[in-house]
């Protein structure tokens, strides 16, 4: 497949609402042509989903290393494209976002379990009884676009959803945030429906109690914090 | 209807996608109407959806993309790396030999190892074994050697018919056991031709007057499936007794000293227990692509060993052996492989 067939599909539409059945045409091109070696295919796929891939990491494991863990992400799904096929209901972007959930999730792991084995920082994570509660400092002063989206909601957003268990947070942040219907976020997060829905509506409320509690004033979101209750401010004067 | 359960919390976020079926729509905007309570958790919920959707996605920094592509170039220049299985093949294709051979061995040397013990029937289905053995051996189970795997009666039917001892008739009953593992036995019959008793219940010799076929030990399969006795003795596919068939084949050879099981090298079973941790690891990647090699690894270590080892092994202690071999395989296995998984 040469150069011209990416130029054309540029002019579809990565999503047309709820339809994917465009990008997805587009999408079986491009990986067609990757798979026989095209770098310029893949590259377009990265084009088309780096930014969506890159607000999934940011969502779920925060700004830090979103960049080198978006990058890793499209290398995987790159050693892995051969064995990729268009079967039922797989499409390269579920597929792609699979990939992205997994890594993060291995990340918050990896994560943790250096909390585990060094002891834990005040820049690690921790898990209470109402899910994770991130106290990770991502360093958004570094780079002027982050520094251009410090907006209050966006911040209080992030924070919070920081909060919620790995896989809370990843059915709110496909479902809700990337808005992938509920099979499609089934198929990412290679869990039956039935799990993904009690997932998201378990995110939802807990996001909502969350939203309350920092709306009252008993959850800080501090300016260089993804999210920090009052309890870990007593848990970090304890320490 | 109950506002606090999950499952309602469930249906409300449903109801917030408008997914919900159009009879539990009803029901729960009925609910609505009445429960203060819920109305405002389902308002919630809606609130919390909206803001998501309408948050702003993080800017994607900038150069993010000529990183991707050039890593992504690179991959592409890179020669072919050979998967896993291309690895793999050509040793496994070597190994899986020396596995059947190891694992033909070493069932037998099970079955001789229980035997010493004074076990006496085979490890067909050890809950229904033990219940066997309550009962006690019987006369010709106490001159039986050691029940082969269908391997072993290959390997032993092979040798005899090669050695041409002539004094041994080998005989299969094709019949499946019941759990996926067919056993044979083995007893010291030189007539190829006389019936068989049976292994493990004591059946009647043909000429003893018919009687009530007792309740058998074994006989899981119903009666009415079973084949009835042949007149000129079992043939295949049948047999005199019922616990016969339920037992799968028989194999009549001569207690041959040279044909007596060995128990494998530890070498043996370990490249046994190996070339399977391949396999499973090279399945495992290749439904599980995506996973990292970390997840991998936790698949193995949180794997029961006890649900590994009944695999070949068949009590408990062997059971629980294998496992833990197979485990240490697979993480070798691992090793070896991190650096192929994508």
């Amino acid at each position: 497949m040469g150069t011209q067939a990416f130029v054309d599909s540029e002019e579809l539409p990565v999503r047309a609402g709820n339809d994917w059945g465009g990008a997805d045409r587009a999408d079986q091109a491009l990986v067609e042509a990757a798979q026989a070696g095209s770098a310029e295919a893949f590259g377009e796929l990265a084009r088309r989903y780096h930014s969506n891939v890159y607000g999934i990491v940011y969502r779920m494991c925060g700004a830090d290393e979103a960049a080198d863990l978006t990058q890793e992400i499209f290398l995987r799904a790159l050693r892995a494209l051969r064995k990729f096929q268009f079967q039922g209901d797989a499409s390269f972007r579920t597929w792609l976002y699979r990939i992205a959930v997994n890594a993060c999730i291995n990340e918050l792991r990896r994560r943790k379990r250096r909390s585990d084995v060094e002891g834990p920082s005040l820049d690690d994570d921790i898990e209470t009884d109402d899910g994770w509660v991130s106290r990770s400092v991502p360093d958004e002063t570094r780079s002027p676009h982050v520094l251009a989206e410090r907006a209050e909601v966006q911040r209080a957003v992030q924070g919070i959803v920081a909060m919620l268990t790995p896989k809370h947070r990843a059915a709110l942040t496909l479902v809700d945030l990337q808005q992938l219907d509920y099979e499609e976020a089934a198929v990412a997060l290679e869990c039956p429906l039935g799990t993904l829905k009690s997932r998201l509506a378990r995110a939802r409320k807990q996001f909502a109690e969350k939203w309350t509690q920092y709306q009252d004033g008993t959850l800080l979101l501090d300016d260089d914090a993804g999210g920090r209750t009052v309890v870990d401010d007593e848990i970090g004067r304890a320490r | 209807m109950s506002h606090d359960s999950a499952a309602f919390e469930q249906q409300l976020s449903e109801l917030v996608d408008d997914r919900l079926a159009a009879d539990a729509e009803k029901t729960v905007r009925e609910h609505l109407d009445s429960c203060d309570e819920c109305r405002a958790q389902f308002e919630a919920m809606a609130a919390v959806r909206e803001m998501l959707r309408v948050a702003p996605a993080p800017a994607v920094p900038e150069g993010l993309l000529a990183r991707i592509e050039r890593a992504a170039a690179a991959e592409f220049a890179r020669p072919a790396a050979p998967t896993i299985w291309e690895r793999w093949r050509a040793p496994v294709a070597g190994l899986a030999a020396a596995a059947a051979i190891a694992l033909a061995v070493f069932a037998p040397w099970q079955w001789a190892s229980r035997q010493d013990a004074g076990v006496v029937c085979p490890p067909t289905d050890p809950p229904l074994a033990r219940e066997h053995v309550a009962a006690g051996p019987s006369e010709e189970s106490a001159t039986d050697t050691p029940v082969l795997s269908d391997a072993t009666q290959l390997a032993a039917a092979a040798a005899a018919a090669s050695a041409d001892s002539g004094a041994a008739g080998s005989e299969m009953t094709d019949v499946p056991a019941s759990r996926g593992r067919r056993t044979g036995h083995t007893s010291r019959s030189t007539s190829p031709a006389a019936p068989e008793p049976a292994a493990i219940a004591e059946a009647p010799a043909e000429t003893a007057p018919p009687q009530p076929a007792p309740q058998p030990a074994l006989a899981w399969a119903p009666a009415a499936d079973l084949p009835s006795a042949s007149a000129s003795g079992p043939m295949l596919g049948e047999s005199e007794h019922p616990t016969v068939i339920a037992l799968g084949p028989r194999t009549t050879i001569d207690a041959d000293p040279s044909l007596a099981p060995a128990r494998p090298s530890d070498i043996e079973m370990e490249t046994a227990i190996g070339v399977v941790a391949a396999m499973m690891l090279d399945q495992f990647v290749a439904e599980h692509m995506v996973q990292s090699s970390s997840t991998l690894l936790s698949v193995v270590t949180d794997t029961p060993t006890s649900e590994l080892g009944p695999v070949l092994a068949s009590d408990e202690d062997d059971a629980g052996s294998f496992g833990l071999c197979f485990t240490d395989a697979m993480r070798r296995a691992l090793t070896e492989s991190e650096n192929r998984l994508p």
